[in-house]
């Protein structure tokens, strides 16, 4: 399995889009976007926490602490009001930017 | 996320810092915790497991080093790295830290106690309902010009007249007292808005004779008669032997001495219809409230309108008259206003010189550290880290130094108030003393600390900072590779320092002369010939009611009276009644001319003070008589006119030929009244005016003048203090319903009126040797720097050969180039301020060549002496040592 580097400014779009699905902690966010993508995708922890960080202060997340599946004690980050917005936004521009990546890389 | 938000969740984050690390510890080895378990879920071992997944992890230190950068929390672990650093370093350096925060004390509290007394007195807020819109007229006004224009304007909102009687008010069972009254119009109290404290004002309906049995007190005289006793609102009490009511009581706050003086007690103007008529002289005053949205010009050109049209209307007395309009509080003290604002000018600028010697401070001291920077941009700081370190250091500095500084005015404040309400006890139209000390209560309030604290802040910053920036301009390469006693790029920073001392030696100079001109000035204006003697006298003021007494029979008789029963008292040798006495300073002055003379070229007759007297006031006050008599029990009313002229007033009318038998008059060309010269005395100065508006003097007989409102003046062979009762007991003898007033002795007057010059006098000397001081060390500090620095090359002249002397003169004359280069500016600022002080104090200040030269020597010899201790260092030096340090 090769890692791929994600692009950049995607990340923050894959962990909103993620925790549109309902809280997660930090670790079950990197699995998810690992799996989801077919193990494609790896997230590094070091690019993890600070985006986490920076979007909790920007305030499209929350952070809660609670009891993970395990029984530990874990920090669960949910979406906000604006967070939601931002993902729309975000997701928004992404279709529209895939799509023209798209066509410059067929018609070219 | 809105500001706010984000403002709460990082200081949150501030707050809960270490809480916060705490929970990213947690969060991380959780995660790490999974990533193992994931691992040997995987198959591989534990040991394998955990390092593989520490291996993708990376440092979790770093980690969370960037997380709390999206917080902005680095900018938080700097500071606190950087206060408890800038501690260290001023510690480090007890000299300069100790010699910057006394400097930063002295500007700031110098400059701090300047603006608590200017709050005290020009700048104090009116206490008035809306004071923007409050207009006062300026000067004296005559009764029919007020009422036409409080009739016919259409811009003010309210209109009232006032006037300043006195009386002597008496209830049962206590002696007679004066009390300074505002007599107002009915509009007065609903202009000004304030509610009284007790009781209630009077109102337009009141306003009316017959109906204006009322009077409203003022809080300082309710405390100082009633002793604050609320029963006395109700209660009639006599005002000149009337009985009038007392209907209430305005609040402390409501008496503003710096407009119209401080007055006991206020009454209805109540008008009588023979006053209203009157346009020939003018005596009222009169405030306005300007409609809203009319401006104060708009009102001006509105009164200059009705102005013309009186002149039209009367062109005997209106031809020329105009109105003036001011804001009130600020058309009455404004020569005082800029009076202050020079005062101010020169507390400021102590404030400068330690602004000026804070820089140099930082500027040397960053010098020093160049290479400290120089280590550590190399290591990777960025310059403004630097110079946020320099800034913590700065205000840190500030901040001691400004609360020193604020401490210091608090003394000051306490030793100030004390002593201005002494002072202000003399002035004239302060009757009630005591009542004086709440209103010039010097207090350290929000505003002043404010202003200390800002002030400390930015003279800390600005200067702290400036240098820095200078400083922090360091080539890493050049300044690591030096040896470490010479900085490059040293030039242009000694030039700014050489710059910064000379601008301070010349403000310095400007303060000593300023305090030496007042100090001078005060001293010559103690030791003038006065003229009069002022031991043994004793002085009073006293007011015969019109009322009772009109202005004829009844006061001669009264004058004859008292003279009689003062005499029988024992300890009095003379006793006289007068218009006004040299002590305080004479009031009306004519315009004279010689019967028969021609009109003087240019138009202006010469303007005598003119003091009607009684028969012994020459031989009571001292003085002494040149030619001819003075005034007998002959010259009584219905006699004919005589006077009393003085030297210089005989010499300017008849000057070659004696004046005795000659005609003196008004300057009015169709003067009927001319009264004999029959004698010429000395002249007299005053001892409370000091400037003036004329040397010539004129005397009348009181009996054939007559007049109400005088002066006593008792000559005592026992010190005077001891008859201040005894005259009283032969006052209310005559007249037990008529009370004296403002009784003192002669010297007493003058000591305490010397009290206030010796207030600025004192507070002047003490900032120009703050400054004197500030500036010697800032020279010192220069010098001593730049043998410092200049060690081993003077290591190697005396290894050369150079003379002890030599060495010494190289150091001293860098000191002395900039001494006379401070020298030769301060002189040009000195006498520039001679000039504008001059202004201000005809009598006591001018060009002072003596002060000039006295304080650039005494500025001269202590920049000498601050350059003389580093070169004597400097001359000590060690060649072999010196050359070998590098």
């Amino acid at each position: 399995m090769e890692k791929t580097e994600l692009l950049s400014g995607t990340l923050d779009l894959l962990v909103l889009r993620v925790l549109h699905g309902g809280p997660l902690h930090g670790f079950a966010i990197a699995e998810r976007i690992h799996a989801l993508s077919r193990d494609v995708l790896t997230v590094e922890e070091g690019s993890l926490y600070p985006a986490l960080y920076r979007m909790q202060e920007k305030g499209w997340i929350e952070p809660e602490w609670g009891q993970s599946e395990k029984g530990r004690r874990a920090k669960f980050y949910s979406l906000t009001k604006e967070g939601r917005r931002q993902l729309t936004n975000e997701r928004q521009t992404w279709d529209r930017v895939a799509l023209a990546i798209g066509d410059v890389l067929r018609n070219a | 996320m809105r500001p706010l938000r984000r403002l709460c969740f990082r200081i949150g984050a501030l707050i809960g810092k270490r809480k916060l690390d705490a929970e990213m510890d947690d969060e991380m080895r959780m995660h790490l915790e999974l990533r193992i378990e994931k691992n040997m879920a995987a198959g591989m071992s534990p040991r394998e497991a955990y390092f593989a997944a520490r291996r993708s992890f990376g440092g979790v230190e770093q980690i969370k080093e960037r997380c709390r950068d999206q917080w902005g929390l680095r900018w938080l672990d700097e500071l606190a790295q950087d206060v408890p650093f800038a501690a260290r370093m001023l510690r480090k350096s007890p000299g300069f830290t100790a010699v910057a925060v006394l400097t930063l004390a002295l500007g700031v509290g110098i400059t701090s106690t300047t603006f608590s007394y200017l709050r005290a007195t020009v700048l104090r807020p009116l206490p008035f309902a809306r004071p923007a819109g409050l207009v006062s007229f300026v000067g004296a006004q005559a009764p029919a010009d007020l009422l036409d224009l409080k009739a016919q304007n259409e811009v003010f909102a309210k209109f009232a007249i006032m006037d300043f009687p006195s009386y002597s008010i008496s209830e049962a069972g206590r002696p007679a007292e004066r009390v300074s009254a505002f007599a107002v119009g009915g509009d007065f109290f609903s202009m000004m808005g304030v509610p009284p404290l007790l009781g209630r004002v009077f109102d337009a309906e009141e306003d009316q004779l017959g109906h204006n049995q009322v009077v409203v007190l003022s809080y300082q005289y309710w405390m100082r008669r009633f002793s604050g006793d609320p029963a006395i609102v109700g209660q009639s009490v006599r005002l000149d032997g009337d009985p009038v009511q007392v209907i209430g009581v305005m609040p402390e706050r409501f008496t503003i001495p710096t407009i119209w003086g401080s007055r006991d007690i206020w009454r209805p103007l109540a008008m009588v219809t023979d006053i209203k008529g009157v346009r020939e002289a003018g005596w009222l005053r009169a405030v306005a409230r300007l409609r809203p949205s009319v401006s104060l010009s708009q009102a001006q050109a509105n009164v200059d309108a009705i102005a013309e049209r009186l002149g039209r209307d009367h062109p005997l007395t209106n031809a020329h008259r105009r109105f003036f309009l001011g804001r009130l509080g600020a058309a009455t003290p404004g020569q005082e206003r800029l009076f202050y604002l020079m005062i101010t000018a020169l507390s400021a600028s102590v404030l400068l010189i330690a602004c000026a010697n804070l820089a140099n401070l930082q500027l040397a001291r960053s010098l020093r550290r160049s290479r400290e920077y120089a280590v550590r941009t190399a290591l990777g700081a960025p310059r403004f880290r630097l110079l946020r370190q320099m800034l913590t250091e700065s205000l840190m500095l500030s901040l001691i130094g400004g609360v020193l500084g604020v401490m210091g005015t608090w003394c000051a404040d306490k030793v100030l108030s004390k002593r201005l309400a002494e002072a202000l006890e003399q002035l004239p139209f302060l009757m009630a003393a005591d009542s004086q000390q709440s209103l010039f209560r010097l207090s350290i309030d929000a505003r002043v600390l404010l202003f200390a604290f800002v002030s400390a802040v930015a003279t800390g910053v600005i200067f702290g900072i400036l240098p820095g920036w200078v400083a922090s301009h360091v080539d890493v390469n050049a300044s690591l590779k030096d040896s470490g006693n010479r900085a490059t790029g040293s030039q242009s920073r000694h030039r700014l320092r050489q710059t910064l001392i000379v601008a301070e030696l010349t403000l310095t100079l400007i303060l000593l002369a300023g305090a030496g001109y007042f100090a001078n000035g005060f001293r010559k204006l103690a030791l003038r010939e006065l003229g009069w003697r002022a031991d043994h006298l004793l002085t009073a003021r006293i007011v015969l009611p019109y009322n009772r007494y009109g202005d004829g029979d009844k006061c001669r008789a009264f004058y004859k009276r008292l003279n009689e029963e003062l005499a029988a008292v024992p300890g009095v040798e003379g006793s006289a009644l007068c218009d006004s006495l040299p002590v305080y300073g004479f009031y009306n002055v004519s315009e004279i001319a010689a019967e028969g003379a021609a009109p003087p070229v240019g138009g202006e007759a010469p303007g005598a003070y003119v003091n009607p007297v009684t028969q012994d006031y020459f031989e009571a006050l001292g003085m002494k008589i040149r030619q001819g008599r003075i005034f007998a029990a002959t010259d009584r009313y219905g006699a004919p006119g005589v006077a009393v002229i003085s030297q210089t007033l005989a010499q300017l009318l008849w000057p070659n030929e004696s004046p005795l038998g000659k005609r003196i008059g008004g300057a009015h060309p169709d003067n009927r009244y001319w009264l004999e010269v029959i004698g010429v005395v000395n002249e007299v100065n005053f001892s409370v005016d000091p400037y003036p508006r004329t040397h010539m003097q004129l005397y009348l007989p009181l009996a054939q003048t007559g007049g109400n409102y005088l002066y006593l003046a008792v000559r005592t062979s026992v010190a005077p203090e001891t008859l201040a009762e005894p005259m009283r007991q032969a006052v209310s003898r005559v007249d037990p319903d008529l009370a004296i007033y403002q009784v003192s002795s002669a010297e007493q007057v003058a000591a305490r009126s010397g009290d206030s010059d010796a207030i600025l006098t004192s507070s002047l000397v003490f900032m120009a040797v703050s400054g004197l001081l500030l500036s010697a060390l800032g020279l010192y500090g220069v010098i001593a720097n730049a043998v410092a620095e200049r060690t081993s090359e003077i290591g190697i002249r005396i290894a050369l050969g150079a003379q002890l002397r030599d060495v010494v003169w190289l150091v001293l004359g860098q000191g002395v180039q900039l001494a006379v280069l401070g020298l030769a500016a301060g002189l040009a600022g000195a006498w520039a301020l001679a000039r504008i002080l001059g202004a201000f104090m005809p009598g006591v200040i001018g060009q002072d060549p003596l002060v000039i030269a006295g304080c650039s020597f005494l500025l001269f010899g202590v920049t000498l002496l601050a350059c003389w201790l580093p070169a004597r260092r400097a001359a000590r030096v060690n060649p072999v040592m010196a050359l070998r340090a590098d």
